[in-house]
């Protein structure tokens, strides 16, 4: 019986990659059909669309009969499809797809901030501090100190003097503990996987995406004065941390507009729910620009945080946390798929072929520091065994966060920062492809995938 | 991302309003189901327009075009999935002979008058008179279910027929309307065939993609990415991804098992979908700036003139020796499928003709809509 199981699933692989096939194909074939003067070109935005949709959905299904996860197959099935390999989709669609990356992404943090329970943090908060801790105590200083001893091999130029490069490295390392709550939770998705070392992970996971964006804003500032000589730039920092404080109350006035509307009207609520994400990056937007315009001064309230404190509202201050899900699930695999795949898509390639020997090796390190981390803070922390030995590997992947850290970083410091930034980019590229298979073998071993709803 | 944010906005405004408050709005004899067939959408769409507000500009209307492919492409085949050849056998013969005469007079009405209009400024648009006759054709299934909601009428025999009718005159619709976009440019033959052609792959293409979605969970995006796909390549080809996936959709229900079951998950997100089309159908009308006055009254004076004679026709048909004449006022609401055959035209061909044609249809939704939840009742007298 098990054999003829394992025999299905192979033919359902082959068939899924034929099918897979045949749809790359007609993209490919596309251009060549003699369709006259009647081309309509805007339409083929809608058909990429659909076709990585698809494509990506096959994939994941094939990845997660080879036992990978299905974002991994998600993720390849962009680059496959995008720009720098077959090139289905060019550039110029490529770069008009992304419009739809914001609602996805605010999306998938109100999913996450949903996901989170005040009850289960308390339970957790030992590990998840002692987690948290060895992170930002040991990869931080660890990458710096690679920088370091790396310098005459790194792909950029700096024109540093003494501490420096010690600057350098230490938001390097900083970028390094970012993490990718929307791949997290996608993950955690896929596997089904339900129990404490889920519920620490994913506690790590998202209260580091807070964490990284102050501690970079620390480094920042510290570096900035290091580096010019002058006073550190306190205004700054009060700035980021205003910000933060600003996105999470906005975040709860959000969560209990959703709660009221799920209490009193409920209808449509998917429908609503993608509405949400997109109002709240527009939102955020539009408050940036507005400062700009008006006051000259950059104020950028954080979406993901903002909808990662609407859904956790939902969740925890308020009796629709179980509707909030359900409408949450009704919608979230399509969104998943889109977002995964395009993000495959707009990965850069050529910068990753550039530098990919150095970024291999920080690659490397950071995956060691990462495991060395989760194994002496869960230690110190008196965890378990499965979460000292596999809670490095669930924090592997990185994404977005990251990716708006290193352009921060070239913004912020444009002498040596876009150079640093195209090396972390190629960096997080790596990590983006090979960290969802790390935290699936983290759940798989530490037992606790298919125990979730 | 700006004209993502103003549909957000005003389609989630006007979903929650639209449910929660207007189904107790006391509109009077004429607005009595006007507020919940959706037709509210298509003013509002109206009043973001460059016309009125301002708020859905050319290049926000631009940026919808994928979403309005998707729309389009999805209601084709939800559309598609509802022939399913063992459920028609079960229906008597002289129902389809009755809703074939009433779409031949109405038909014959509507491309008379409009063809008799167009030629007035010169030559003779056979396609666009085709097209917009073929518009005209269609019967609100909406309608049909909040009179059969609010009201006793669902168990009357005539309803039946009428309900029948919702789905049939837009099956003679979409197929003229698609046929006729084939002559829209040079090419008319090649172009039907390629039609032909795109929905048969279309099909496979559905019928593959549902045969590797397993689960519940993976159908939405199997079959969202489907249509999405599948209508994106039609509209880039210049065809009706209405027609193609309607095509596609009859395809698939009559070789799938799984096909009902696809076609009611699909049901579910049916009225944001729709709504969306009514928003983007009214915000084009105001762009295009049309709205000739002339052809307005004609199409709107045609078509009531031909659903009622219609109507008295398919009562004979069922009927000879006696029973309902007056089956025309049963189906004068002017159905979903009309704006999107509208937004399908305005999409692919948008000019000055189309935007006149277009607000003549626009125009008749909303008075169809209003005549309709005035007199639906006279359907119902025998004579």
């Amino acid at each position: 019986m098990a054999e003829t199981a394992a025999a299905r699933g192979w033919s359902g692989l082959w068939l899924r990659l034929a099918f897979a096939a045949g749809l790359a194909g007609i993209m490919a074939l596309l251009d060549r059909i003699p369709l006259g003067e009647g081309r309509f070109e805007p339409a083929l935005l809608s058909a990429n669309y659909g076709f990585l949709l698809l494509e990506a959905y096959l994939l994941g299904e094939v990845f997660a009969r080879l036992r990978l996860p299905r974002i991994s197959g998600y993720i390849v099935a962009g680059v496959v499809s995008g720009p720098h390999v077959l090139g289905l989709i060019d550039s110029s669609w490529a770069h008009r797809m992304k419009a739809i990356d914001d609602l996805a992404l605010t999306f998938i943090a109100l999913t996450a901030g949903g996901e989170l329970r005040l009850s289960t943090l308390r339970a957790r908060f030992r590990g998840i501090a002692g987690i948290a801790a060895g992170m930002m105590l040991l990869v931080v200083p660890g990458l710096a100190g690679l920088t370091f001893l790396a310098r005459p091999w790194l792909p950029f130029q700096l024109d540093l003097a003494g501490p420096g490069i010690w600057v350098v490295g230490a938001l390097i390392g900083v970028v390094g503990i970012a993490r990718s709550p929307t791949s997290a939770i996608a993950i955690i998705r896929d596997c089904r996987a339900a129990g404490p070392f889920t519920d620490t992970v994913f506690g790590v996971t998202v209260l580091m995406d807070s964490l990284v964006i102050l501690l970079f804003a620390l480094v920042a500032s510290v570096g900035g004065s290091v580096l010019t000589g002058a006073g550190m730039d306190a205004a700054f920092l009060a700035a980021v941390a205003g910000q933060l404080v600003a996105s999470v109350a906005v975040g709860f006035i959000l969560g209990g507009a959703l709660a009221l509307y799920i209490r009193r009207l409920r209808g449509y609520l998917p429908v609503v729910l993608m509405m949400t994400g997109l109002l709240v990056s527009e939102f955020s937007r539009w408050l940036a620009q507005w400062f700009e315009a008006e006051y000259g001064t950059a104020v950028h309230l954080e979406p993901l945080l903002i909808a990662t404190a609407a859904g956790f509202t939902v969740q925890n201050f308020t009796r629709e946390g179980e509707a909030l899900a359900e409408g949450l699930r009704a919608v979230a695999l399509p969104i998943f798929i889109v977002f995964f795949s395009t993000a495959g898509v707009h990965l850069n390639l050529p910068v990753l072929g550039s530098v990919w020997h150095l970024a291999l090796v920080f690659v490397a390190a950071r995956m060691a520091l990462l495991m060395v981390a989760g194994w002496i803070g869960s230690s110190m922390a008196g965890q378990g065994r499965a979460l000292r030995r596999y809670s490095g590997m669930a924090f592997f992947t990185q994404a977005g966060v990251s990716l708006g850290l290193a352009s921060e970083l070239a913004r912020r410091f444009p002498g040596w920062g876009p150079g640093v930034a195209v090396f972390l980019v190629a960096c997080i590229t790596l990590n983006e492809l090979v960290g969802p298979i790390g935290f699936k073998a983290a759940l798989d071993r530490a037992g606790e995938s298919g125990k979730g709803s | 991302m700006r004209e993502l944010v103003g549909v957000a906005v005003f389609l989630a405004l006007g979903l929650t309003v639209s449910q929660r408050w207007l189904g107790r709005v006391r509109a009077g004899r004429f607005g009595r189901f006007f507020y919940l067939t959706g037709a509210e959408f298509l003013v509002l769409g109206l009043l973001l327009s460059p016309r009125i507000t301002g708020v859905l500009d050319r290049a926000t209307l631009q940026g919808l075009e994928p979403f309005v492919g998707l729309g389009l492409g999805y209601l084709g085949f939800v559309f598609g999935l509802q022939f399913e050849a063992t459920g028609l056998r079960r229906l008597p013969g002289r129902m389809f002979a009755a809703s074939a005469a009433l779409n031949a007079v109405v038909l014959a009405a509507l491309f008379g008058a409009l063809g008799w209009v167009l030629a007035r400024g010169g030559d003779v648009p056979v396609p666009l008179a085709v097209a917009l006759a073929a518009s005209g054709l269609g019967t609100s299934t909406t309608f049909l279910f909040l009179v059969d909601r609010h009201t006793s009428l669902g168990r009357n025999p005539t309803f039946r027929f009428l309900r029948f009718c919702s789905a049939f005159d837009d099956l003679w619709g979409v197929v003229l309307f698609g046929v006729a976009l084939c002559w829209f440019v040079p090419g008319g033959w090649i172009r039907l065939a390629q039609t032909l052609g795109f929905a048969l792959a279309s099909s496979v293409i559905l019928l593959g993609a549902m045969g590797v979605a397993r689960t519940r969970e993976a159908e939405l995006p199997v079959l969202a990415g489907t249509v999405l796909f599948t209508g994106g390549l039609s509209a880039y080809a210049g065809l009706s991804p209405v027609l193609v996936n309607a095509v596609a959709g009859c395809i698939v229900a009559n070789v799938h098992p799984q096909a009902r079951a696809a076609q009611d998950r699909l049901l579910r997100i049916e009225k944001p979908i729709y709504f969306l089309m009514l928003l983007v159908a009214g915000a084009w009308w105001g762009l295009l700036g049309g709205g000739a006055w002339l052809i307005t009254a004609v199409y709107v004076a045609a078509r009531f003139g031909g659903k009622i004679a219609g109507g008295a026709a398919a009562g004979w048909v069922l009927n000879p020796s006696g029973g309902v004449r007056s089956v025309g006022w049963g189906v004068l609401a002017q159905s979903e499928m009309s704006v999107a055959l509208m937004v399908n035209l305005m999409l692919l061909f948008p000019s000055h003709g189309v935007g006149d044609g277009a607000a003549a249809v626009l125009t008749g939704v909303i008075v169809n809509d209003l005549v309709s939840s005035a007199y639906y009742g006279w359907a119902y007298r025998k004579v």
